[in-house]
């Protein structure tokens, strides 16, 4: 029985191809010693029977997996009477590379131009007598999803079985040339089991496989280290050739539509992320995500998660004094649970919608864009292009922000990217601009906000120039990004990216928030016989301890000074604790009035500026240990973040003070 | 023609897969062929950015943090060699 192989790209319509010809009779199993899935079948043609191999499909022939290795050892060494090459004809140029490498092995080859019905409909035409004539072997135009040209397919696959195949002498320049005949020269005594010819050249291209099966052959392995020592690489020379083989013959056999070069994309490009337009667009269009989150977050959806913590709080509170619960447990769950864990929950809306608008611009594809735009600010001040990545990270949550700056090869540029990613604005710090916001300026939250969000980007690039002039100097390298097109937003796509990020927060509120909440609660209410949330409690003590250092930017409080440190634990604790301490049961309107009664505007921007840009939270602090290996870095990343926010918020209140505000 | 994909990318501000495919008389499939091979050969690096979250990073508050689909293709000593010589 003779055997036909079937070779292809993936998606070329190969097994389309070999169901056809075999219907039925086929069966499946693996490639010996791998796992690779093994089809083989068969079909009757004037009375005599022929076995067909699918083999798996690949877009070359070298050892790079598994698929490559089973295709060409099948090819070569299990001697098929036709290798078939299922080509796709609406992508020609790029099916053609195996086809090359096939001919390169000597293989005796039957193009089946697969698809043509498809090549017609974007009216590509392909001269089948041409290509014919360019690659030395028969073309036939099949459409095997229709079963056309299967017929003729068979007769040319059966012609060509009678026929010694012709060979195609590739030459790869002179140089190449001369040592392909030298390896070849070499082996002519060795028993290989592939032909000496393709041998020699997957040597010069570093095949893995080849090298290990000269391992032994002194001579051989004796002139490829003298290549080796003398820096000479020839692998990208020969896969240019192919190349340039291949587009050569695609040039003189196709035929293609003109096609228009400037896309939708490239037109809407020219605006957004022009030199002079780029910036105050991404300024603009995050302002307005700002106010509409405030519009539709805080006014449309505000009330009803407020109104339900409040009405879950009477009811617990109701349930529990009914039971006859201890007071310290109604005091637990109402003040330190409903107040600190609900001060956090009531902003949900809001960040809900602030994540859903985020979630449209990254499914647009225009955070890409962003991030194109930031990558040339990030250059101007001499920064690596690359720590705008981990920066827009760092938004979401700094500890991944840190993490994304593995894809920094140099340990300054890395240094540097980590060093400054706690100034992005995390999730976990909104719900405190929130409730300041709130509290102060309910009437300008977007702007506000946006101005916050952009003081820490300032800052970040700030403090990057001057750790680049200073202790991490050094060239940063060239690198270009794709940009995905744009696209209209998937309603799917953008709803289960604001309900992970969402949840997430819930959860959070849930686990790391009550954790911290319980823990200050127990130091609300200790040592015994004190007043709850009172000076004389254990957080009152300790609060008033640090309150000093806190005067001089205008919110020496111990409340405020005890919640600066729950935020190191975590930074949503801030509010927590806010709620818990400004009277129990506060989340919502009553923390927002708590907050209006103990700060004054100037003191309230010299917070937010204190909460911005002050020491991170533990885990970005453990997570700089584990990147940087180094507790010095961890302790600079906790100390220095600490004093630039404690100066820039007096320097605030100071100047305010002295401004008259 | 990897070579001259070589300087097209270093020219490059922006990685137009068209743009450069239209210079070089390429399809945009075999271009990204010619970018593969050309990072196999350790003459490109290629970048996706942000981090997957495939696997939860210990102490992070999001499993779902931003995941920009960013692709960054710088040039390698090595490809920098090859285009100067």
């Amino acid at each position: 029985m003779q055997n036909i192989a079937l070779v292809g790209n993936p998606n070329s319509g190969k097994t389309t191809l070999f169901n056809v010809l075999t219907g039925s009779n086929q069966h499946v199993g693996n490639w010996p010693g791998v796992t690779v899935e093994k089809k083989e079948g068969s079909f009757k043609h004037k009375g005599a029977l022929y076995n067909v191999v699918d083999l798996p499909g690949t877009y070359s022939l070298g050892a790079y997996s598994e698929d490559e290795l089973v295709a060409r050892d099948f090819i070569v060494k299990g001697n098929p009477d036709v290798v078939i090459n299922v080509v796709d004809a609406t992508n020609l140029e790029r099916n053609l590379y195996l086809t090359t490498q096939l001919l390169e092995m000597g293989a005796n080859v039957v193009v089946a131009l697969n698809m043509m019905d498809e090549a017609e409909s974007k009216q590509i035409m392909i001269s089948t007598k041409d290509l014919s004539e360019a690659l030395g072997v028969p073309v036939i135009s099949t459409v095997a999803a229709k079963k056309k040209g299967i017929q003729e397919l068979i007769d040319g696959t059966l012609k060509a079985m009678n026929q010694e195949p012709r060979k195609i002498v590739f030459t790869y320049g002179k140089e190449i040339d001369e040592e392909i005949s030298k390896i070849r020269d070499l082996l002519k005594d060795e028993s290989l089991p592939y032909p000496d010819d393709w041998t020699a050249l997957k040597l010069l291209e570093g095949d893995q496989e080849m090298l290990s099966i000269v391992e032994k052959m002194d001579q051989v392995k004796t002139h490829l280290k003298s290549l080796q020592a003398d820096n000479v690489d020839y692998e990208l020379d020969i896969v240019d050739k192919r190349y340039a083989y291949v587009n050569g013959i695609t040039k003189k056999c196709v035929v293609k539509p003109a096609e228009e070069i400037v896309t939708a994309t490239d037109k809407i490009d020219r605006i957004l992320t022009s030199r002079l337009f780029g910036l105050p667009i991404f300024g603009l269009i995050m302002y307005l995500v700002f106010q509409l989150t405030f519009v539709v977050g805080s006014d449309i959806l505000g009330g009803y998660v407020e109104t339900a913590i409040e009405i879950f709080g009477e009811f617990v509170e109701g349930w529990l004094v009914s039971v006859g619960s201890p007071d310290w447990l109604v005091s637990f769950v109402i003040e330190g649970f409903v107040g600190g864990v609900g001060a956090v929950l009531v902003f949900v809306p809001l960040i809900m919608v602030l994540y859903f608008f985020l979630a449209i611009l990254e499914d647009t594809g225009y955070m890409s864009r962003a991030a194109y735009i930031m990558d040339g600010i990030m250059r101007a001040v001499g920064l690596h292009g690359k720590t705008f990545i981990s920066m827009i990270v760092g938004f979401g949550c700094n500890v991944p922000g840190i993490m994304a700056t593995r894809t920094l090869e140099n340990k300054k540029d890395r240094m540097i990217a980590i060093l400054i990613n706690p100034f992005m604005s995390c999730g976990a710090r909104l719900p405190i601009y929130l409730v300041f916001i709130a509290a102060f300026f309910p009437n300008n939250g977007g702007l506000v906000l946006f101005i916050i969000y952009a003081l820490g980007i300032g800052m970040a690039l700030l403090m990057g120039k001057l750790f680049s002039k200073t202790l991490f100097k050094g060239e940063s390298s060239h690198f270009i990004m794709e940009l995905p097109p744009y696209r209209l937003p998937s309603p799917t796509s953008v709803l289960r990216d604001m309900w992970e990020k969402v949840w997430d927060f819930v959860k959070r509120a849930g686990t790391v928030i009550f954790a911290v909440v319980a823990l200050l609660w127990v130091m609300s209410v200790l040592p015994m016989g004190v007043e709850p949330y009172s000076q004389e409690s254990i957080l009152g003590r300790v609060g008033q301890f640090i309150a000093p250092l806190f005067a001089p930017a205008g919110f020496g409080t111990w409340q405020a000074s005890v919640s600066l440190f729950a935020g190191i634990a975590a930074k949503e604790a801030v509010v927590a604790v806010l709620g818990m301490v400004y009277a129990g049961v506060s989340e919502g309107s009553e923390l927002v009035n708590a907050i209006r009664d103990s700060f004054t505007t100037l003191s309230a921007v010299s917070f937010l500026v204190m909460t911005l840009l002050y020491t991170p939270c533990a885990a970005v602090i453990a997570t700089v240990k584990k990147e940087t290996n180094s507790y010095k870095w961890a302790a600079f990343m906790a100390i220095y973040p600490f004093v630039l926010a404690w100066s820039l918020a007096v320097l605030v209140y100071q100047i305010g003070s002295l401004m008259g505000f | 023609m990897l070579k001259e994909v070589l300087k097209e990318i270093k020219e490059a501000n922006v990685y137009s897969r068209q743009q450069i495919a239209k210079n070089l008389e390429v399809s945009e499939d075999v271009l990204e062929d010619m970018i593969k091979t050309l990072v196999r050969m350790g003459y490109l690096d290629e970048d996706l950015g942000s981090p997957t979250c495939e696997t939860k990073c210990s102490g992070c508050s999001v499993s779902s943090c931003n995941t920009i689909p960013l692709k960054m293709l710088s040039i390698t000593e090595k490809g920098e060699r090859k285009i100067n010589s």
